[in-house]
């Protein structure tokens, strides 16, 4: 028989073959989607950060090699095996980031795909926002853009970005937009943080270095001390981050005051991606729901944390804690738990506290609940923390606690505890002044020296 | 002569992928004839635009040489579909009338993505136009395609399926009136940015009674953020096959033009004090 008989004739028994295995995948959980993608958006600066800081664009990518792996690896690692694949991972993405393996910028899918084929919309929602990261780098790199003409053009790539697709990031800060959210109270709510700590380190080392980039030529205009600062930047990440990793998801409020009120909308965009990040890997983790059950509450999730008509109006309404950084520098206060987002996290916790306990508690009870909250919000496990999520915990110092059966339901959202959460941020900081722009007109005196 | 031909492609095409340093972007989205004949059922960005060509060199059955130079314009004209045309050269002593041959246009439209239990599906459908020397008629073609991932690898393994049959309408004395054309095809990820592939090529050929049956291997790697080059060879497996051919080719991706300003559409865009 010739080769090409041989060849077509199995071809013939693999199709045959998979009309037979087919029924089986039917009877696996079915959906179906289609891609929409969107073609990214074309510009004079296309390209510059590869071209102009190509070792950066090359940890950039080494960053998104983690994200990607890090979603099947989380789907697909059974819980009891997780201290073995934490730390293998944990020092391959750092050998991936100190070799600069990736010249290539990964989409998720590239190295995760059954995620890709459990859940496209989550990779969706993320490659185009990485998208986004790529066209401001581009912008802020590009020398061919006048000082003064860099916030246009960064505005026309928010626009883009989010009239483009419906799965753009919100605008508003993350205080309102985990308040949409919902999740704390969700079963899976702390699962990567703390059964993965070293590879949720990763992740926070990845969300300390694209801002600070961004920070670096602010501070640096358009002249060559960009390659300076941002070269002094990342000798910083391996003589400094690196052996001493932050342990709290760094804003972009904190690390990169000076562009977030250039481009507050690019901030919260990158804030509300970053924490995108850590609660889809929440989910990945936890092992009580089915493939289907994920999926449903990562959509939800993914919606809750969309833009929404409006949010510009929001997306001004912060503070810079520290608007002198030196994103060369590793500050002290960039290492611990506490910060801006532990500070949401324990106002949301305030907010809900009252409707999960309505006859209320006591004080020693309460300092019980927030110190085992205090514990749930740092990576690893704690000497006396209860295992499990946020909810497993509260639920084990607060038998008697009401739960809005949404809370924990995949795909459900408890809007009564939204509501809630949001009239006390709007109580809070809904009259708070816009925080000022930043003057771009004139181009920064270039610093080459790093200051505390 | 010939096997030294071979020898130098492959050598010539290893070195090529040994010294290139390689850069981001879209080498996962396998396309007809860059290099390989397999495509994968997934269109371009909505609103962006690529272009694309391939150069390729092949040593017909009847031993004579034949290149083919094709430009291509691809077009994301709408969610989940693509609009292509393609202007092939052809050149070489195979070639009767050198210039340029029949222009095909086509749209693919991605039926859903990948799932756990389904693979991807898309069709093509198109039309091949007699441009070319001793053409007739337009013969309106349709093309399925499956690609479907392999297992819980993190490399990739994917296989494809191209079905397509092309209507020859104004077929001439000892040609078909109906042909088609099946590729298998596999891939798989070799580090971050590139793609090894090979398929089988099963082609009706107009004349009738000839079918040629071929097997290629090549590359897809990204160069640039917006640029993919691609380079393959394939052999002929019987005697109404070419003996050979190799492609070189390219991707580039420049984006998607909008001209819309800062605050387009967005209500309420701006700064309040």
């Amino acid at each position: 028989m010739a080769a090409p008989q041989i060849i077509s004739r199995t071809i013939a028994v693999i199709l045959a073959t998979c009309s037979v295995v087919a029924p089986a995948a039917v009877a696996r959980d079915i959906h179906f989607e289609q891609r929409n993608e969107v073609g990214h958006l074309l510009g004079p600066y296309n390209s510059a950060f590869f071209f102009r800081h190509n070792s950066s664009f090359r940890y950039s990518g080494a960053f998104h090699f983690h994200h990607s792996l890090q979603h099947d690896l989380l789907q697909l690692t059974p819980l009891e095996r997780r201290h073995a694949v934490d730390a293998e991972f944990d020092q391959r993405v750092f050998d991936f980031v100190r070799e600069k393996k990736a010249y290539t910028e990964p989409t998720m899918e590239l190295y995760g795909q059954y995620v890709a084929r459990m859940a496209w919309r989550v990779y969706r929602a993320i490659d185009w926002t990485h998208m986004h990261h790529e066209q401001t780098y581009d912008i802020m790199s590009d020398a061919g853009i006048p000082w003064e003409k860099k916030k246009e053009w960064t505005d026309k790539a928010v626009a883009y970005y989010l009239k483009k697709n419906p799965v753009a990031r919100s605008v508003a800060p993350l205080d309102v937009t985990m308040r949409r959210a919902g999740v704390m109270m969700k079963p899976y709510f702390t699962y990567y943080r703390n059964y993965y700590p070293q590879s949720n380190s990763q992740a926070w080392i990845a969300h300390w270095w694209h801002p600070v980039i961004y920070e670096a030529i602010m501070i640096s205009g358009n002249g060559r001390a960009q390659e300076q600062n941002i070269g002094a930047t990342n000798a910083t990440m391996f003589d400094a981050v690196y052996p001493d990793r932050p342990e709290r998801m760094l804003l972009s409020r904190e690390i990169m005051p000076r562009y977030s009120r250039m481009s507050p909308e690019s901030a919260n965009i990158f804030d509300n991606l970053h924490m995108l990040h850590g609660v889809v890997y929440d989910i990945l983790a936890y092992e009580g729901w089915s493939e289907s059950e994920k999926r449903a509450e990562l959509y939800r999730f993914i919606d809750a944390m969309s833009y929404r008509p409006g949010d510009e109006r929001l997306a001004r309404k912060f503070r810079t804690p520290y608007p002198n950084v030196d994103p060369r520098v590793y500050s002290p206060w960039m290492r611990g738990p506490e910060g801006e987002m532990s500070r949401i996290m324990k106002e949301m916790m305030d907010e809900m506290m009252p409707m999960m306990m309505p006859k209320g508690m006591s004080p020693a009870r309460k300092a019980q609940v927030m110190a085992q909250f205090k514990m749930k919000m740092k990576m690893g496990m704690q000497p006396g923390e209860i295992p499990g999520s946020l909810h497993d915990a509260m639920m084990k110092m607060m038998p008697g606690m009401t739960m809005d059966p949404a809370a924990v339901e995949p795909g459900k959202t408890p809007q009564k505890m939204v509501d809630t959460m949001l009239a006390g941020w709007e109580r809070k900081y809904g009259g708070m002044p816009d925080i000022a722009p930043w003057p771009m007109e004139h181009q920064p005196h270039a610093t080459t020296t790093a200051s505390n | 002569m010939t096997r030294s031909i071979y020898l130098g492609t492959l050598g010539a095409l290893a070195g090529f992928f040994a010294w290139t340093p390689a850069h981001a972007a879209d080498h996962t989205n396998l396309e007809e004839g860059l290099p390989l004949e397999i495509e994968d059922a997934y269109p371009i960005g909505r609103g962006s635009f690529e272009l694309q060509g391939f150069a390729r060199f092949e040593r017909t059955a009847e031993g004579k040489d034949l290149y083919r130079l094709v430009p291509r314009l691809e077009v994301g004209i709408a969610s989940n579909t693509q609009f292509t045309v393609e202007v092939p050269f052809e050149l070489g002593p195979a070639v009767e009338d050198e210039g340029i041959g029949d222009v095909s246009a086509s749209f693919l439209y991605n039926i859903n993505t990948e799932t756990l239990s389904l693979p991807a599906l898309g069709i093509v459908g198109g039309a091949v136009f007699p441009t070319g020397p001793d053409s007739h008629g337009v013969d309106p073609f349709a093309t399925f395609i499956l690609t479907k991932t392999l297992g819980t690898s993190s490399h990739m393994h994917r296989v494809h399926l191209n079905l397509q049959g092309l209507y020859n309408s104004d077929a001439q004395p000892n040609e078909r009136e109906a042909l088609y054309k099946m590729v298998v095809g596999y891939s798989v990820r070799l580090g971050a940015d590139t793609i090894l592939l090979a398929d089988y090529v099963r082609e009706q050929e107009r004349e009738e009674g000839k079918t040629i049956n071929l097997a290629e291997i090549g590359l897809r790697r990204q160069v640039t953020p917006r640029l993919v080059l691609v380079a393959g060879v394939g052999v002929g497996l019987d005697d109404d096959s070419p003996d050979f051919r190799a492609t070189i080719g390219f991707q580039f991706s420049p984006g998607a033009p909008w001209f819309g300003r800062g605050n387009y559409g967005v209500a309420g865009y701006g700064y309040s004090k």
